[in-house]
């Protein structure tokens, strides 16, 4: 896919351009030709919720719409070379088609969005990946998993969650929260209905809170030896699954939900354009902060290009740039790698870069290299649930009924 | 020197996109192969543990699990046991069994089963069974768990 991304963009410096021969110009000839090949890639795999949906999927037609979807925005981001403002279509459809997808299978399966204690005891919740900041040092500690869900078969188990969030750390680091995650598209596509801030000063010192989120989950977790996340601070429950209320408990942890929900992702995030539950209350965004370390890919600012003008500080949806990160050329470590600071630079000085490689001479390839998995790993996960999620509303719409 | 390490800057990124497919193919077989080898199993406190005894009670059977007390260091003070009748379709309206649950010799608690209401009644022998945290419909069994402070502590 890089050589006919590098083939079929003449202005771009791509490493396979060496390789050019009857391929180039066939691609030339056809450029139609590109997004059927890039399909094969983002489309066609065989990860198991893209199969499930593909089975009751099919038929409806959503596939190829999800599909030219898919390669709509991704050919659209290789060819007008902006990246967020595609990937934030892409990424807020995902989600809204993952929460469309998730709730219509819950209900014909079980009948309603509750989860019975009879569903926890038979280990029947399905895992996501919020709740692994929970279970890692219990884990390590009692050899058992403190989460309801199946450990290794059926939809969403959690070592298949496990396994996807191991190789989304090693190939995108922290690009996860802004290319992977199915639930940060409602953050973000909430930040994005007001047209100016009426919150723009939010003090620095509360991108510590995610941190502080993590170590609190991690500390009850271990010593309950239960998944804290999901019991009491999941914001995500209001619009998934949750546990029936049948005691005074259950109503408190359910009113925290709810009020987690409409407070960090609905209007905080509509009130200051930032995706305020990912970039300051998220544990497991602050944990994948950390991956940024090991990961090649990293966001810098070329200095010479920069003129302080700040647009990129008060852009960041996730907070973080500061000036300090600016002066240095980098961004902080929870930079998402979601391109907006790259969009607005009015310079031009902030790009994608490979590690170990130097500043400025090959953005274009960075970019490219850069793009192909972390698109490549949304689709993935996203595809098979948006063309669920499409076959449902097409459902809807033919028959009146999502069932 | 900076040359290796710009090799190795590229070869890293572009390994990334097969790396991601990779991830996605193993996502399906992986999960079983590494349950088996790192001997992970689901907590104790959310499955209710082995079953320690099968009690034959002719057309149906009384499944004991082990008594629940893990804690992070140790044992806690309380926690519970679980009991299922099997199978569903051979529970007579009205099930009830006498469980010795540390197995003294002496039973600790009594309980009865209204199956069709899911009512269920504890009576305790000693103080050791505290109450009956929850009745719970499952596909092939009804379970009961009762709450019991560890006679260890």
């Amino acid at each position: 896919m890089l050589l006919v991304y590098g083939l079929t963009n003449p202005s771009t410096p791509c490493a396979a351009r060496s390789l050019k021969g009857r391929l180039a110009q066939t691609l030339g000839r056809w450029p139609f030709l590109m997004p059927l090949a890039l399909g094969f890639l983002t489309g066609l795999n065989l990860c198991p919720p893209f199969l499930l949906a593909f089975t009751g999927a099919a038929w409806t037609g959503s596939l190829g719409l999800t599909f030219i979807f898919f390669n709509t925005l991704f050919v659209l981001m290789l060819y007008t070379g902006r990246t967020d403002v595609y990937r934030a279509i892409f990424f807020i459809v995902i989600a809204v088609g993952f929460i469309i997808f998730f709730i219509t299978n819950l209900i014909e399966v079980r009948g309603s969005m509750v989860l019975k204690p009879e569903n926890m005891i038979c280990g029947q919740a399905p895992f996501c990946h919020l709740a692994i900041p929970s279970i890692i040092v219990p884990a390590a500690l009692t050899r058992t998993i403190v989460f309801p869900g199946s450990l290794a078969t059926g939809f969403a188990n959690v070592f298949a969650m496990v396994v996807l969030w191991v190789g989304a750390s090693l190939t995108l680091g922290r690009g996860w929260c802004s290319w992977g995650c199915f639930y940060g598209g409602l953050d973000e596509g909430f930040s994005r209905l007001a047209k100016k801030p009426r919150l723009k000063h939010i003090d620095r010192r509360w991108t510590y809170l995610p941190y502080a989120v993590l170590g609190g989950v991690v500390l009850v977790s271990t010593l309950t030896l239960s998944p804290a996340y999901c019991e009491w601070l999941c914001p995500f429950k209001a619009v998934t699954e949750f546990p029936a209320v049948t005691s005074f408990k259950l109503g408190v942890q359910t009113a925290i939900f709810v009020s987690l929900f409409v407070g960090l992702v609905i209007v905080l995030p509509i009130l200051s354009k930032r995706r305020i539950q990912c970039g300051l209350f998220c544990p497991l965004g602050a944990l994948q902060s950390l991956t940024n370390k090991i990961n090649i890919f990293e966001v810098r600012i070329d200095r010479d290009k920069c003129v302080d003008c700040g647009r990129c500080i008060s852009l960041c949806p996730t907070f973080s740039l500061d000036e300090a990160s600016v002066r240095q050329g980098r961004t902080l470590l929870s930079c998402t790698r979601c391109g907006k600071c790259m969009d607005h630079c009015p310079k031009g000085a902030i790009s994608y870069h490979i590690k170990g490689t130097k500043l400025g001479v090959s953005a274009e390839k960075a970019r490219a290299l850069f793009l192909y998995p972390a698109f490549l790993f949304g689709t993935t996960i996203g595809g098979g649930m948006l063309a669920g999620a499409i076959s449902r509303l097409l459902k809807l719409v033919t028959t009146g009924s999502m069932f | 020197m900076l040359r290796l390490k710009a090799f190795l800057g590229y070869t890293l990124a572009v390994l990334a996109t097969p790396l991601v497919m990779v991830t996605f193919l193993a996502s399906g077989p992986l999960p079983s192969i590494l349950v088996k080898a790192t001997g992970l199993t689901l907590s104790p406190w959310i499955d209710g543990d082995v079953v320690r005894q099968a009690v034959d009670r002719g057309a149906y059977q009384v499944l004991l699990h082990r008594p629940v007390f893990d804690g992070l260091v140790g044992e806690r003070k309380q926690g519970f046991m679980q009991i299922d009748w099997t199978p569903l379709s051979a529970l007579p309206g009205r099930v009830a069994e006498e469980v010795d649950f540390d197995e003294d010799g002496q039973a600790d608690f009594r309980l009865e089963l209204d199956v069709q209401t899911s009512q269920a009644t504890l009576t305790p022998y000693n103080s050791k069974a505290v109450s009956i945290e929850g009745v719970y419909k499952l596909e092939t069994a009804r379970a009961v768990r009762v709450v019991l402070r560890n006679p260890r502590k």
